[in-house]
C-alpha cells in the first residue's frame, strides 16, 4: 500500500491535537473553577447541594419528577447559578471533540480530502444531534 | 508478589475508606462531603491503576462505584463516561502529535460507534435499573475473562489491505522508539471491525463505560494494526463515542456535577501519578489485581441487580 499520503495526514493530525490540547484544558479549568464556585457557596444555586445529596440515590426520572435535576435544556435558564455553571462546564468539556473534528474537517478540505471531509462533517452532525437531545425527547 | 503486594496495598487504602464513609454517612445521612471526599479519592487511586494495568477509567469506576457508593446507577454511568472522555482527551493530543492516534483509522469506527453509543445510552436508561446493573455485572465478568483470555499482539505484522481500508486509504506510519525505527502498518477485515465498532459503542454507552478494552482487541487481533497504533486510536475513537453518548445522560438529568467533577479530577490526577509509576510496576501483577477487582465488583454487581 502507498504511504504517501502520510505527512499531509501528520498534518491534519498536528491540527486536531493542537485544538484537543486547548479545549480541553480550558474544559478540565472550567470546571474546577466552577466547583470551587459550586461547594464553597460564592454563587447562588438552584439546587442545594445537600437536596442533591439527599436525592443522589434515586434515579434520573424519579429526580427530574421531583425538580431535584432539570432536564432538557432547561438548566441554560438557571445560569450563572453555580449548579448550572458546573453544568455548563462540563458541557463545554465534552464538545471538545466537537471543535477538534471542525478544525481536522478544514484541514482534510484543504487537501482535498472530500471523503474524510464528509465523514469528519457527518460525524460533527451526529454529535450535534446528539447536542440537541433529538433522540431524548 | 512485592509489586502485587504494591497493587494490593493501594485497595486495601481506598476500600476501608469507603467502609468509613459507608457508616459515618448511616449515622449522618446528609454528609454529603464525605461522599464526595471518598470518590475523589477513589478516582486517584482508580486512576493510577487504570494506567499501569492499561485500562480505561470507566471499566472499572463504573461497576465499583455503583456496587460501593450510595449513587443511583444512571449518574454513576454518565460518570463514567465523563472520566474515560477526560482521560482520553488528556492522552489525546500528544499521541496524535506522535502519530500513534491514527485519524483515518479513528474517524469511520468513531462515527459508526458514535450512532450506536446514542441509542445504547437511551436503552440503558430507558431500562429498570436493577436489570441494567445485573446486565452490567455480566459485561463485567465477560471483561474480566476477556482480559484473562486476550493476548495482544505485540508482533508487527505484514498484512494486505483488504478493499474498503484501500478506499478509505487507511493506512499509517509512526515511529516506534523500542524497535528505533519507522514502522508502516496497513489494515485487513475493515467491515467486519465496522460492524463490532457499532456494537462497542452500543455497550459503551449503554453502561458508560470507556470500552478501551473492546477497541483494542478489535484494533489489534481483528483487524491487524500495531498495539501502540491500536491503544492510542482507541482513545480517540472513545471520546468522541462519550461525547455522543453522554449527551443523552445530561439532557435526562443524569449528570450530577457534585459527584462528576470530583470523580474527573481525581481520576486525571491519579492517571498522572500512575504514568509516573508506570516503569516501576509490573504490569501483569497489576493486571491480575485489575482481573480480580472485576471479578469482585461484576459478582457484586450481579448480586445488586439480583436484589441480594
Amino acid at each position: 500500500m502507498d504511504n504517501s499520503s502520510q505527512k499531509p495526514v501528520a498534518a491534519v493530525e498536528n491540527s486536531y491535537a493542537v485544538a484537543l490540547e486547548w479545549v480541553s484544558t480550558i474544559g478540565v479549568i472550567a470546571c474546577l473553577a466552577a466547583y470551587l464556585f459550586y461547594i464553597f457557596d460564592l454563587l447562588p444555586l438552584s439546587v442545594s447541594v445537600r437536596t442533591i445529596s439527599e436525592h443522589w440515590g434515586i434515579s434520573a426520572d424519579e429526580a427530574a419528577a421531583k425538580g431535584v435535576v432539570l432536564t432538557g435544556w432547561e438548566w441554560i435558564e438557571h445560569l450563572p447559578n453555580a449548579d448550572m455553571l458546573s453544568l455548563a462546564s462540563i458541557a463545554l468539556l465534552t464538545i471538545t471533540p466537537m471543535i477538534c473534528l471542525a478544525v481536522a474537517s478544514m484541514a482534510f478540505l484543504k487537501l482535498k480530502d472530500h471523503a474524510y471531509t464528509i465523514i469528519s462533517i457527518l460525524q460533527i452532525i451526529v454529535l450535534l444531534i446528539a447536542v440537541s437531545g433529538f433522540f431524548s425527547r | 508478589m512485592k509489586l502485587m503486594a504494591s497493587g494490593l496495598f493501594v485497595l486495601a487504602v481506598t476500600l476501608p475508606s469507603i467502609a468509613q464513609a459507608q457508616e459515618l454517612a448511616a449515622s449522618e445521612p446528609t454528609v454529603w462531603w464525605v461522599w464526595v471526599l471518598m470518590l475523589f479519592i477513589f478516582s486517584f487511586f482508580l486512576g493510577i491503576i487504570a494506567v499501569i494495568a492499561g485500562v480505561g477509567g470507566g471499566v472499572l469506576f463504573v461497576p465499583i462505584v455503583s456496587s460501593f457508593f450510595p449513587f443511583h446507577i444512571d449518574y454513576v454511568r454518565a460518570g463514567g463516561l465523563l472520566v474515560a472522555l477526560s482521560g482520553a482527551l488528556s492522552a489525546g493530543s500528544p499521541l496524535l502529535k506522535k502519530g500513534m492516534a491514527n485519524l483515518r483509522l479513528g474517524l469511520p469506527m468513531a462515527l459508526l460507534g458514535s450512532l450506536s453509543s446514542i441509542f445504547g445510552a437511551l436503552v440503558g436508561l430507558a431500562m429498570p435499573s436493577s436489570l441494567v446493573q445485573l446486565a452490567l455485572g455480566i459485561v463485567i465478568m465477560g471483561i474480566a475473562v476477556l482480559m484473562i483470555m486476550s493476548k495482544n499482539s505485540t508482533v508487527i505484522q505484514q498484512i494486505q489491505p483488504d478493499y474498503l481500508s484501500q478506499v478509505l486509504q487507511i493506512s499509517g506510519l509512526y515511529y516506534d522508539t523500542t524497535l528505533k525505527q519507522d514502522v508502516t502498518w496497513n489494515i485487513h477485515r475493515t467491515a467486519m471491525g465496522s460492524v463490532l465498532f457499532v456494537l462497542i459503542g452500543f455497550i459503551g454507552g449503554m453502561f458508560g463505560l470507556g470500552a478501551g478494552f473492546a477497541n483494542v482487541p478489535v484494533f489489534n487481533l481483528l483487524m491487524g494494526v500495531p498495539l501502540k497504533v491500536a491503544v492510542a486510536t482507541s482513545g480517540l475513537v472513545l471520546s468522541i463515542n462519550g461525547s455522543a453518548a453522554i449527551w443523552v445522560y445530561l439532557l435526562k438529568g443524569a449528570v450530577l456535577p457534585l459527584i462528576v467533577i470530583p470523580a474527573v479530577a481525581g481520576m486525571m490526577a491519579g492517571s498522572r501519578i500512575g504514568a509516573w509509576l508506570l516503569p516501576r510496576f509490573h504490569p501483569k501483577w497489576i493486571r491480575i489485581v485489575v482481573i480480580s477487582i472485576l471479578v469482585l465488583a461484576g459478582v457484586r454487581s450481579m448480586l445488586k441487580g439480583l436484589g441480594v
